[in-house]
């Protein structure tokens, strides 16, 4: 049964990313499931939606619970992107998936959306101190786009449980590549 | 079933002409640059300066004697700086004008306080 693994999994989130990947990893065969309950908080932030799934050919109906925790949660990971430039993406995808229960496209794209604005913040920080290298960023904002592009329009076309094994995938290398940094010091 | 646009519409079209044109210039710069000097690398650094700054001096340096490729590369990051500002600057109007919506009005507020903030940073 998807629904006591999915709460167990989710409560342990604040304790490691090591826990997240695994519970992850652990429902990676599941689909999708709604959450059961809306708790004050998030009705009154009215964390709802819907979008049609171009996969299986039916529309999602999705709510996002427990904005209490998942706000704070937020902040932090705000704050590690800022630290390590590692872009909020991937912690804010956790966050979406494992504690306010997402599907995974959603959270995907909503991550997406946002990424700019909390990006922003961040990047004037780096302006001012003079830290950008434009003669790197141009080549990098063209092939970026230029993948992102390709990949949205993959991303509608498979399943939500595609989404979750290639996030699975991408959270691993992220993290052997932030631990091989961290070791040598660059 | 409504006539005005959707928020979604909106937003979208504000963040693909940003990106687009943001492409644009920085394509432009580097094709220029390439085709003057032979190499790809732009060998420059950015003063440190505030977004607000940056975005001035790019502006001031579009006529026709003070053009180069930098100018074209520096406009690009800038426009591709001021794209997420001007997409809460336009949810913001939108929660306020369109939707008449007071919570999320105030919520875009904030994050716009927060970018504003942060555009003049240094």
């Amino acid at each position: 049964m998807p629904w006591p693994a999915w709460e167990e999994a989710s409560s342990s989130f604040p304790r490691s990313p090591l826990a997240s990947w695994l519970a992850l990893w652990l429902q990676r065969n599941e689909a999708w499931q709604p959450i059961a309950s809306h708790d004050r908080f998030s009705r009154w932030l009215e964390l709802a939606g819907g979008y049609d799934d171009r996969a299986c050919g039916e529309r999602i109906e999705y709510r996002a619970g427990r904005a209490a925790l998942g706000g704070p949660l937020m902040f932090g990971a705000g704050v590690i992107a800022g630290l390590l430039g590692i872009g909020a993406g991937a912690l804010k995808v956790l966050i979406h998936d494992l504690v306010m229960g997402l599907p995974p496209k959603v959270s995907t794209t909503t991550s997406n959306l946002i990424i700019g604005v909390s990006a922003l913040a961040g990047t004037s920080v780096c302006l001012a101190a003079g830290l950008i290298d434009p003669g790197l960023a141009a080549p990098v904002v063209l092939g970026v786009t230029a993948g992102a592009y390709v990949g949205t329009r993959i991303l509608v076309r498979v399943t939500n449980e595609t989404v979750r094994r290639i996030f699975l995938a991408v959270l691993i290398v992220l993290a052997i590549e932030m631990i091989v940094r961290g070791i040598r010091g660059g | 079933m409504r006539p005005r646009p959707d928020m979604e519409v909106v937003v979208g079209s504000i963040l693909l002409a940003g990106v687009l044109s943001s492409m644009a210039l920085l394509a432009a710069g580097l094709a220029w640059h390439w085709v003057r000097s032979g190499n790809m690398t732009l060998d420059y650094s950015l003063a440190g300066t505030t977004v607000f700054q940056f975005v001035l001096a790019d502006i001031a340096q579009l006529a026709p004697d003070t053009l180069r490729p930098r100018v074209l590369v520096n406009l690009g990051i800038a426009v591709l700086l001021l794209t997420p500002y001007v997409r809460v600057l336009a949810s913001m109007l939108y929660f306020a004008l369109v939707e008449r919506n007071l919570k999320y009005s105030v919520f875009a507020a904030l994050v716009l306080l927060v970018l504003t903030y942060s555009l003049f940073l240094r």
